[in-house]
């Protein structure tokens, strides 16, 4: 038995970006191995700058997320209903002054930009942490209930709604972990290969050299057989 | 006591009908939550709001200089620093920073960047100072090339301090940060994280349509209009959600004091009760002010926004004492739900209304009839609770609102 610690990403909106170039900011329909190595890394105080840590951070775990198929309670005519909520996409106009051109330089001119941000989306991560991790569980676990720099869904117009923290609980593996939690319904983009999974190439590792770019994992997508 | 390192800022406003922010349609911004549609008042266009207000002016000081007019910005900062610098050395420093090789009257950067005048005060006397050590001109370019190495400075914590100090006469790049891709400004990140505005309720959006007159074409007896055109408008309750970073406001301020941060946080409140977005103004005139605000000094920033997922219906009284009902039971679950009710937290609401929590300490206590639910204070006047702020939530004399 091993001890997992689950952690639950909550807002109205959020942006999990893919890769892009400026003026298209897509989000990926769950959270990526980078944003979870950068809000982790922000609620315990690593610098933007310190690479080395970003890294160790990088390496300390494996995780797994759920989207959560939530039902939202409501009254109808005095009556409890359980109304499924739908995580939809919705995307933004911005302008931009200063966008990159493709060598690198700015422009004169602004940009129009558009930025993908997901509307009631809710996800559930269980983290497993590697024996020889410099930065452990419980390290972890009390910088995300008292984080050093704003944590935030992606985006820093995306607030949480609820404690990133849920509960720390033991389980034989980390995809028996996540069941243990509510809803225990949605769909699974997990590290290791699951039973029925199809998997899908992701470039979402942070490297360490140049920053901003990532590497590619191999995820293993489970769909929810229930998906409304 | 343990101080709490973060501000939450829980805003209720209703704006009569208004299309305080709009995409590129001249549609309002909307945003989809607890599966129905709401408006929705960007980040963005809140927190320019907020920078190019009055009350910014007068209680911030001047906002930084965002400009890409380097030839006229170079002038005005020339003149500033007369005393101290003569102008061959603000030019060239100018020079320097922007990485413009010549700065003439005209000269405009590549983008508009934000620029206070402390700043560039420092950077002259570091040019300055290294001209001095320095004679050789290939010399000082090597070290003024190692003195202002972005990665350099930054592991070079009391030197990127002096640099820090020197923005606290540009608060705005404090709370809502700057990205410096170019040049050799340093990077700071925002310690204020305001989230998009939206709607308590769902909302129907209205279209109005509309002609204009041309009164010279009435004169010769035309009756036609000389232009028509349709825009979106609606009215709606919104909750506004903000945090502050205190730690990182200090230290974005050169480790500003927190007596000194408490007093900015105290001007964010008022800004967010009162600051409205200009889009449409002239033909809408949308100025409300809030109704409602909570404030809380906590561990963690926690908006609120789930309040309101299940959309709050009108009443007979209308859409925002529902909402500021909607708002206080739900801080009631939560507060318990997570133990997190040790947050110092107050209040201000024209509306009646209380805020009460368990006594959960009570509880463990022997005598289950102590079990009792303590208030939170409630302020009738936006001041008082700015007040509140500024004295690091403690009310007149010395103690705590602290609801246990």
């Amino acid at each position: 038995m091993q001890e997992y610690l689950i952690i639950k990403l909550q807002g109205a909106m959020q942006s999990w970006g893919g890769h892009t170039f400026e003026d298209y900011r897509p989000s990926h329909i769950f959270p990526t191995r980078s944003a979870v190595v950068g809000l982790l890394g922000a609620c315990l105080g690593i610098d933007r700058s310190d690479i080395q840590s970003r890294a160790d951070l990088n390496a300390s775990f494996e995780f797994i997320v759920r989207a959560d198929r939530r039902k939202l309670k409501t009254e109808h005519f005095g009556r409890i209903e359980e109304k499924p909520l739908r995580m939809q996409k919705l995307t933004d106009y911005h302008t931009v002054l200063d966008a990159r051109k493709v060598d690198g330089s700015p422009r004169s001119d602004a940009i129009i930009s558009y930025r993908e941000y997901l509307c009631d989306a809710e996800f559930t991560l269980a983290l497993g942490f590697r024996d020889d991790a410099v930065y452990i569980m419980e390290r972890v676990k009390s910088a995300i209930q008292k984080p050093h720099y704003t944590p935030v869904l992606g985006r820093r117009s995306c607030p949480i709604h609820r404690p990133l923290f849920e509960k720390i609980v033991p389980a034989e593996n980390i995809q028996q972990a996540l069941d243990q939690i509510e809803p225990k319904q949605g769909t699974l983009y997990s590290e290791q290969k699951i039973a029925g999974s199809s998997p899908m190439q992701i470039r979402d590792v942070p490297i360490q050299d140049p920053v901003r770019q990532f590497a590619t994992r191999t995820i293993y997508i489970l769909g929810d057989e229930h998906v409304l | 006591m343990d101080e709490k390192n973060y501000v939450n800022y829980h805003i209720l406003i209703s704006h009569s009908p208004s299309n305080l922010n709009r995409d590129d349609m001249n549609m309002q911004k909307t945003a989809v939550f607890g599966g129905v549609k709401r408006t929705r008042i960007s980040s963005q266009s809140l927190k320019r709001a907020m920078r190019h207000s009055d009350y910014y002016e007068n209680h911030i000081g001047k906002p930084s200089d965002r400009t890409r007019q380097l030839g006229k910005l170079t002038a005005k900062y020339v003149k500033a620093l007369q005393d101290k610098y003569d102008e061959n050395l603000v030019k060239s420093v100018m020079s320097l920073i922007s990485g413009e090789p010549e700065i003439k009257e005209n000269t405009q950067s590549g983008a508009v960047a934000a620029w206070t005048v402390s700043e560039v005060e420092q950077y002259c006397h570091l040019y300055q100072q290294l001209q001095g050590q320095f004679p050789d001109e290939k010399e000082f370019e090597k070290e003024w090339k190692n003195a202002t190495d972005k990665k350099k400075l930054l592991d070079d914590k009391t030197k990127v301090k002096l640099f820090r100090e020197a923005l606290q006469n540009g608060q705005d790049i404090a709370l809502s940060g700057r990205m410096a891709t170019s040049g050799i400004m340093t990077i700071v990140d925002a310690s204020l994280a305001v989230a998009h505005a939206i709607t308590t309720h769902t909302v129907d959006t209205d279209i109005d349509w509309f002609t204009a007159v041309d009164d010279l074409n009435q004169e010769t007896g035309e009756t036609g209009s000389a232009h028509l055109d349709t825009t979106e408008f609606s009215s709606g309750v919104f909750y506004r959600y903000a945090s502050l970073n205190l730690r990182q406001l200090q230290e974005n301020l050169g480790d500003l004091d927190r007596k000194q941060a408490l007093d900015i946080a105290s001007h964010v409140l008022h800004m967010l009760a009162t600051v409205v977005p200009s889009a449409k103004q002239n033909a809408f005139a949308a100025f409300n002010l809030a109704d409602f605000a909570l404030v809380s000094f906590s561990d963690q920033p926690i908006s609120l926004a789930n309040a309101f997922e299940n959309p709050v219906k009108a009443k007979k009284e209308g859409l925002m004492k529902p909402s500021i009902e909607a708002l206080l039971n739900y801080h009631k679950s939560i507060s318990s739900a997570y133990g997190i009710q040790n947050d110092i937290q107050s209040f201000f609401s024209t509306i009646d209304c209380e805020l009460k929590h368990k006594n959960e300490e009570a509880k463990t206590e022997t005598n289950e009839e102590s079990k009792t639910e303590t208030k939170i204070p409630k302020m009738s006047k936006l001041s008082e609770l700015e007040e509140w702020i500024k004295n690091d939530g403690k009310k007149l004399g010395n103690e705590p609102c602290k609801n246990i």
